[in-house]
């Protein structure tokens, strides 16, 4: 089963392509790893699962990314419900200017939920994110007050709590310090299996701990993909073997 | 050991003479560095003398009777009262004119930066906002005129309020534009991937912005308060406190003005005092919003 599923998709900035007929499925459930050096548009391609590339007025997209079978760039799809259906952790963690609960509580209220249960969820996601313990006396301090560590794994708790199906990570361990990576990374591997995860990371050896499948990106081209064991174990493109053997990238 | 320390001669012939380049580029920095001080001193020392000067001629004017008190019959040629009258009159003027600017600029500068973001629309309304600011408030003040004439209004709180608003308005709209555009990138980003709507993104933007947003109305107050010229045709003049919105209002500025165009020394001396007053008023809102910035930043992401 694929729950995100890329055909023909071609990316411009201004008169730059910076994605060249991308083909590809997502399995889900599973973790997905898009790897590459810097500047091959593996964070083009992510951003583009949630129209957050919009954003930027030069861009121009063309192609079809189906979600559940259906096109997110369709004329006439609300961009808002697409963004809800899909999460976010971007690349550095970036708190809301609120308080550590209105943090988490913030897209629940966007969603319109009661007060009961925005506690209630914020406190589940606050402690399957292991942050309960270290806020819950101060969860009306600004939420810039906590460590960058721990203001990821807030993210993390703010981008599930609006119950997302598939989770974007857009190199998300890659400003921490090597002991939050790892604790974001273990979050991210006990997520598999209830979420659709879609990560992008420089890092080979990070694909090769969390990646059940793994896209593999050059100058805005797929060069291939595989599941994670395949991929691997037996690269067919000469492209992927010397970048896994560090010869290039 | 002590041969060492007592013997520097040797020290000093390995090491080569001081290149010429580098003692030209050291008196360089020293020229210039001296040059940034004197403007530096320039500009301390022509607010210190302002200070000064209406700290000097004034002070010995100021009383209670004149901070609490409206001009009394013979006010002008020397007689009691104050200028609680021109005091409440521009507190009056410059917070509805700063009230209304708000109410205008907000939704306009959040529109900018939530929905036309950096579309050649949103330029031309910087650059409109840029050239009203540059416009001088007396041709503010004679459009306020007309504008009273055809709304059939006379010279009053009112026209007053919303004459200096429309000087107000390119300073508050334009100050507010720049803390929104330092509002990081990944507010926006952050904001949308959670599913906010262009609307939702714009209290968040507003949110972030919230100690610029203060500073801005205090600078946008400050103006108000100072501001001579939108207000002569406008708001007029009276010698009588503040009396309803359809009713002429005095100001600082003009009470200054017509007090230093009155031909007795202790009237003059008068005005000196008022200048104080208007001064210390500016001065203390300056700093509020200077402070107040670290204050209120608390909730905001740098």
């Amino acid at each position: 089963m694929y729950s995100l599923t890329v055909q023909n998709l071609n990316v411009w900035y201004g008169k730059q392509q910076a994605l060249k007929n991308i083909d590809v499925a997502f399995p889900e459930r599973r973790i997905s790893a898009i790897i590459g050096p810097s500047g091959c548009g593996k964070s083009t391609l992510l951003k583009s699962f949630n129209r957050l590339l919009e954003l930027n007025e030069q861009v121009r997209i063309e192609g079809r990314v189906l979600l559940d079978g259906e096109d997110i760039y369709a004329p006439g799809v609300d961009v808002v419900a697409v963004r809800s259906r899909i999460g976010l952790l971007a690349q550095k963690p970036f708190p809301l200017p609120m308080s550590i609960f209105d943090n988490v509580a913030y897209g629940l209220r966007l969603q319109g939920r009661n007060k009961r249960e925005i506690a209630e969820v914020v406190e589940a996601q606050l402690r399957a994110v292991g942050l309960w313990e270290e806020v819950k006396e101060r969860l009306k301090a600004p939420a810039t007050g906590l460590s960058g560590g721990q203001q990821q794994r807030l993210c993390l708790a703010r981008t599930l709590a609006v119950r997302p199906e598939i989770l974007l990570c857009d190199e998300s361990t890659a400003s921490l310090d090597p002991l939050s990576a790892r604790g974001i990374e273990e979050l991210l591997a006990a997520l598999r299996g209830h979420y659709t995860i879609i990560m992008v990371t420089h890092d080979i050896d990070q694909a090769r701990r969390l990646a059940d499948y793994v896209v593999f990106m050059w100058l805005g081209e797929l060069v291939e993909k595989a599941p994670a064991a395949e991929f691997f174990g037996a690269p067919r493109a000469e492209l992927t073997q010397a970048y896994l053997a560090r010869r290039i990238g | 050991m002590s041969e060492h320390i007592s013997d520097p001669i040797p020290q000093a012939s390995v090491r080569p003479a001081k290149p010429l380049y580098l003692e030209r580029r050291r008196l360089e920095e020293r020229v210039f560095l001296a040059l940034m001080r004197l403007c530096l001193l320039g500009a301390a020392a022509a607010l210190g003398m302002i200070l000064a000067v209406i700290f000097w001629r004034g002070v010995g004017a100021l009383s209670v009777e004149m901070l609490t008190q409206p001009p009394r019959g013979n006010f002008y040629l020397g007689g009691g009262g104050g200028i609680a009258n021109a005091i409440a009159g521009s507190i009056l003027l410059a917070s509805g004119a700063t009230a209304a600017a708000f109410c205008w600029a907000a939704p306009l500068v959040l529109y900018l930066h939530a929905y036309a973001r950096r579309s050649r629309f949103a330029a031309w309304v910087r650059l409109t906002l840029d050239v009203l600011w540059g416009i001088p408030s007396i041709v503010y003040g004679a459009f306020g005129f007309s504008l009273m004439i055809l709304l059939g209004l006379r010279a009053s709180l009112l026209a007053g309020v919303l004459t200096l608003s429309l000087v107000v308005l390119p300073i508050l709209a334009r100050t507010l534009d720049e803390v929104l555009r330092m509002a990081p990138h990944q507010l926006l980003e952050t904001g949308f991937a959670l599913g906010a709507t262009r609307a939702e993104m714009a209290g968040l933007l507003l949110r972030q912005a919230l100690p610029g947003l203060f500073t801005a109305l205090l600078l946008a107050f400050g103006r108000g308060v100072g501001d001579a010229a939108s207000v002569l045709f406008t708001a007029g003049y009276t010698d009588n406190m503040p009396g309803g919105i359809f009713s002429p209002v005095a100001s600082l500025p003009l009470a200054v003005f017509f007090q230093l165009n009155a031909p007795f020394p202790a009237v003059q001396e008068r005005a000196y005092a008022s200048a104080l007053v208007l001064t210390v008023m500016i001065l203390v809102i300056s700093l509020t919003a200077h402070l107040s910035l670290r204050r209120l930043g608390k909730h905001v992401v740098r």
